[in-house]
């Protein structure tokens, strides 16, 4: 059947159920990034493009891989592992947009002090500190509809607004280091994808791996 | 100019509330690669000088981000 990866405290429930996808035949995520490296081969040596654009090409692709789509995919590992997951799911996104409009509304209205004015000019101290707030206020709205207990649930919240303002501000440093100033323009008011989904990219798997590394709830 | 960001939120918000309690994990699945795909887009961007590998980039990424789908 394959190797059956478990976790470092029990998690019978995860276990399980990567046993039974692996068992169907799925791809494993050791299966996709060799996937990647076979792409890059064929693409590097096939390609018609000038070999000296090769390597940052297939860097690029890895960094979009490793830094975009594989920590967007533990959305889905938390929305498959059952109702408690799913709900962690909203949470972990409820959080980062509470955040997110508290730390803009606060920061344009009292913000002072920027926070890191060579990254993102425009964040300051008074809106990350309100991010914070926004977010463990959303903490004490989920102890309802979650077993979690509300602890657990304010420190999740804590270390995934945390995670996700540290994503933001790594998305602004790839911005600041390719010379651009917006990363798309797709959602009004927002600006791209990418800059909607900056946070979530740290904070989704933060909450995953608190879930099941710290607070491990046993089926 | 926030209008347009309360508006925007307005609309996605409720969808995205919705695809994540009632949709199935698969729904769920497809959403992200979907999400993925734009942003990699955008990635791809980010320096000026170089492209990625476009072909690379669908032919990995939505498996990735499907990657957990149906455990």
């Amino acid at each position: 059947m394959g190797h059956v990866p478990t976790y470092k405290l029990s998690d019978d429930l995860v276990a399980y159920q990567r046993m039974r996808w692996f068992a169907n035949g799925l791809p494993s995520l050791e299966a996709v990034f060799f996937l990647f490296v076979l792409g890059v081969a064929a693409l590097t040596l096939g390609t018609k493009r000038p070999l000296v654009e090769a390597l940052p090409a297939a860097g690029m692709s890895a960094s979009g891989l490793i830094l975009v789509a594989f920590p967007l995919s533990f959305a889905v590992r938390l929305h498959g592992t059952g109702r408690e997951g799913t709900v962690l799911l909203l949470f972990a996104l409820v959080i980062t947009w509470a955040g997110d409009s508290a730390a803009y509304f606060v920061g344009r209205s009292i913000g002072k002090h920027a926070l890191a004015p060579h990254l993102s000019p425009k964040k300051t101290w008074e809106g990350t500190v309100a991010s914070l707030l926004g977010s463990m206020i959303v903490a004490l709205v989920f102890a309802r509809f979650v077993t979690v207990p509300l602890p657990h649930l304010l420190a999740m919240a804590a270390v995934g607004n945390v995670a996700g303002q540290v994503g933001d501000l790594l998305e602004s440093a790839y911005k600041r280091s390719a010379g651009i100033k917006d990363s798309g323009s797709i959602l009004p008011g927002h600006g791209g994808v990418l800059d909607r989904i900056d946070a979530l990219i740290l904070a989704i798997p933060v909450v995953w791996y608190y879930w099941i590394l710290i607070y491990s709830p046993r089926s | 100019m926030t209008w347009k960001r309360v508006a925007t939120a307005a609309v996605l918000i409720p969808f995205v509330v919705g695809l994540v309690l009632w949709g199935s994990t698969a729904i769920v699945a497809l959403a992200v690669a979907l999400v993925t795909l734009l942003a990699l887009s955008r990635v791809s961007l980010l320096d000026g000088h170089l492209r990625t590998f476009p072909h690379l980039r669908a032919m990995v990424h939505g498996p990735c981000a499907n990657v957990q789908a149906f455990g």
